[in-house]
C-alpha cells in the first residue's frame, strides 16, 4: 500500500471539503494496525498542514473548520467500530470564555478529538468564575481558552487567580483572533501558552503535559 | 479644507492637504462619557453627545454612526449580551435550525425601536456637521449576518451543503441590508461602511467568495443609495482587492496582518484604502509607538491619495488609552501632509 499517495489524496480530500472522497480513502486500508499508523502519519499531520496554510494565508478558516469535521467524524466512527477510548490523560478541557461565538472552540475540538485526546467541553458565554469552578471540579489539568473579543481574552488574567485561588494548577492555553493580532497578550494575560491555529494545539497540549508531569 | 473635502479629495484619488483620519469610535463614545456600555447604548442623545465630543477632542475626519453588530439581531427580536468594556455581542442564534431561515422575518426599519434610535442619533449627528464632515454609517453584509444570525459552524455548514436554502437567506437578508442602509443615507449618513468579514479569504477561499459573498456584495451594493466601503474587519484583503472593487464598493479596510504598501499597490486608482493600525496592539501602545505606526502607513500608502489612516478593524477598544488616540491624531497632522517627499 502506497502510503505517501494515499496521504496525499486524503489531504487533498480535505481541502476540497469531498467528505465521501476521505472517508473512502481512509477505507481502502484494511488492517486496523494500519490505520492507526495511517491517523498519526497522514491525518494529523494532513490537518497541521492545512492550518498552518492559514496561517500565511493558503487555506481559510472554512477550510480548516470542515477539514476537522470531516476528521472528527471519520476517526469517531472508527474508534467506536473498534472499542477505542481516546486517551484520558493528561485531563484535558476547553471552552469559549465569556463569547458566544464557538467557532474556534469547535475547530480545536476537532483537531484534538481527531489526535485521540478526550476533551470536556465546558461550554460557551461561560464566565472567568464559573470555568475556575468547573476546571477545578474536573481537575483539569490542561484548559483550552478559545476567545473572539478582546476584552474576553482579558479575562483569562482573572480566570487565572480564581484557579490560583482554589488550588488548582491548572495550565492555559488561550487562542483566538487577539492572540493572532498581538504576540504577546497571552503573556500579559498570564496564560501559559497560546497558539496561532488549532494546528498548535496538539503540540502545546504535549508540551504543556510534560510540564504537568515535571 | 474640511474634513469632507479631504475625504472626497483622498477617495478620488488625489492628494488633498494631508491624509485623512478616521477614529472609528463607537463604544469608546461610553468612556467618553463615564458610563456603562449597556447605559450608554439605551439612548440616542448619549450616542450623540459622545460622538461630539470625540470629534472635538481627538479631530479625526468622520463621525462614526455605528452602534453595535449585534443591533441588526436585536432588530430581529434576538438577544444582545452586554459585557463591561467591550462591544455588546449576540446571544444565541434566533436560526437555530435550517428550517428556521424560511419563517425568518425582517421588520421594517422605520418601525424597530433599536433601528431607529440610530437614525435619530445619525439625524442629530448631520445636523450638527452640515456638509463640513462625513458621517459614516454601518451595515453588516448580507453574507456575514448569518454568524449573529445562526452561528459560524452552522452557517459555514449551510454554504457548503445547502446553497438553495444559502441563497433565500441571502435575499432576506439582502433586502433588509438594502432598506437598513438607504435608511441611514436618508437620515444623513454621507456613505455605508458595508461590514463583511466573512468574504475575507481568512475565512473563506477566494473560489467559494466569487460564487457567494461577491455577488451578494455586488448586489446589495447596487441598490445602496451611496458610496459604500467594504470592511473585513482584520481579514486578510490581498487576492481579492480586484475583486472587492468590481463589487462596487469604493474603500476597502485592510488588515493588519497585510503589508500596506503590497495592498496600496494593488489598490492604487481602484480603490480607495482604509487602514490599517493594529486595534489590539493599540492598546499597548505609547504616544511615540503610534506616532511610530502612523508614519508606517503614511510611509507605505499616502502618496497619491487613495488612503485613510484608520485601525484594521473597525472598532477602537475600550482599552486604547487617550493619549494614544491624540498621538495618533497629531502624528497624521504632523506627518501626513501633502506633498510627501
Amino acid at each position: 500500500m502506497d502510503f505517501n499517495s494515499l496521504a496525499a489524496d486524503f489531504e487533498n480530500s480535505l481541502i476540497s471539503m469531498n467528505k465521501n472522497k476521505a472517508r473512502s480513502i481512509f477505507k481502502t486500508i484494511e488492517k486496523f494496525e494500519d490505520r492507526i499508523f495511517f491517523i498519526e502519519n497522514s491525518v494529523v499531520p494532513a490537518l497541521r498542514k492545512i492550518g498552518e496554510c492559514w496561517e500565511s494565508g493558503e487555506t481559510s478558516l472554512a477550510q480548516v473548520y470542515m477539514s476537522g469535521k470531516i476528521c472528527e467524524e471519520i476517526i469517531g466512527d472508527f474508534s467506536h467500530e473498534a472499542g477505542m477510548r481516546p486517551a484520558a490523560k493528561p485531563k484535558i478541557g476547553i471552552a469559549t470564555l465569556e463569547d458566544h461565538h464557538c467557532l474556534g472552540k469547535r475547530i480545536v475540538s476537532s483537531v484534538v478529538r481527531s489526535a485521540g485526546y478526550h476533551l470536556t467541553d465546558f461550554g460557551h458565554g461561560i464566565s472567568a468564575l464559573e470555568l475556575s469552578k468547573a476546571a477545578s471540579e474536573d481537575k483539569t489539568e490542561i484548559l483550552l481558552v478559545s476567545v473572539l473579543m478582546l476584552h474576553s481574552a482579558l479575562k483569562i488574567s482573572e480566570l487565572k487567580k480564581f484557579l490560583a485561588a482554589s488550588g488548582a494548577k491548572t495550565r492555559i492555553i488561550a487562542g483566538g483572533a487577539p492572540f493572532i493580532f498581538d504576540d504577546s497578550l497571552w503573556k500579559n494575560v498570564g496564560a501559559d501558552a497560546s497558539g496561532r491555529g488549532a494546528f498548535d494545539a496538539v503540540r502545546l497540549i504535549k508540551e504543556q503535559s510534560e510540564r504537568t508531569d515535571a | 479644507m474640511t474634513s469632507m473635502q479631504r475625504v472626497l479629495t483622498a477617495l478620488s484619488h488625489k492628494e488633498a492637504d494631508r491624509v485623512p483620519l478616521f477614529l472609528l469610535l463607537s463604544l469608546y463614545g461610553a468612556r467618553e462619557l463615564q458610563m456603562s456600555v449597556k447605559n450608554y447604548f439605551s439612548s440616542h442623545e448619549n450616542i450623540i453627545r459622545a460622538q461630539i465630543a470625540m470629534l472635538k477632542k481627538y479631530g479625526a475626519d468622520c463621525i462614526y454612526g455605528f452602534t453595535y453588530a449585534a443591533i441588526e439581531i436585536e432588530a430581529l427580536g434576538g438577544e444582545v449580551i452586554y459585557v463591561e468594556e467591550g462591544p455588546p455581542n449576540s446571544g444565541e442564534p434566533v436560526i437555530k435550525k435550517n428550517g428556521d431561515i424560511e419563517k425568518l422575518e425582517f421588520p421594517k426599519v422605520r418601525e424597530t425601536p433599536c433601528l431607529l434610535k440610530a437614525l435619530k442619533a445619525i439625524e442629530a449627528l448631520k445636523a450638527f456637521a452640515g456638509g463640513e464632515t462625513p458621517i459614516i454609517g454601518v451595515v453588516m453584509s448580507p453574507f456575514s449576518a448569518p454568524v449573529m444570525q445562526m452561528g459560524f459552524e452552522k452557517y459555514i455548514e449551510l454554504i457548503y451543503e445547502n446553497r438553495p436554502l444559502f441563497d433565500i437567506l441571502m435575499k432576506k437578508n439582502s433586502d433588509f441590508c438594502v432598506e437598513w442602509a438607504n435608511a441611514q443615507l436618508e437620515a444623513g449618513a454621507s456613505a455605508i461602511c458595508y461590514f463583511d468579514p466573512v468574504s475575507s479569504p481568512t475565512i473563506i477561499d477566494r473560489g467559494l467568495f466569487l460564487e457567494t459573498g461577491f455577488r451578494v456584495a455586488k448586489g446589495a451594493i447596487s441598490k445602496i443609495k451611496g458610496a459604500a466601503a467594504a470592511h473585513l474587519a482584520s481579514g486578510r484583503i490581498l487576492p481579492i482587492i480586484d475583486d472587492v472593487a468590481a463589487s462596487g464598493a469604493a474603500v476597502i479596510g485592510a488588515s493588519s496582518l497585510e503589508d500596506m504598501k503590497l495592498v496600496k499597490e494593488k489598490c492604487r486608482g481602484k480603490i480607495s484604502v482604509l487602514g490599517n493600525l493594529n486595534g489590539i496592539q493599540m492598546c499597548g501602545w505609547d504616544a511615540r509607538r503610534a506616532e511610530t505606526e502612523v508614519r508606517k502607513i503614511i510611509d507605505s500608502a499616502a502618496c497619491g491619495g487613495g488612503l485613510i489612516i484608520s485601525d484594521n478593524h473597525g472598532e477602537i477598544p475600550w482599552q486604547v488609552s487617550e493619549d494614544v488616540l491624540l498621538a495618533i491624531s497629531q502624528a497624521v497632522r504632523e506627518w501626513g501632509r501633502y506633498p510627501q517627499n
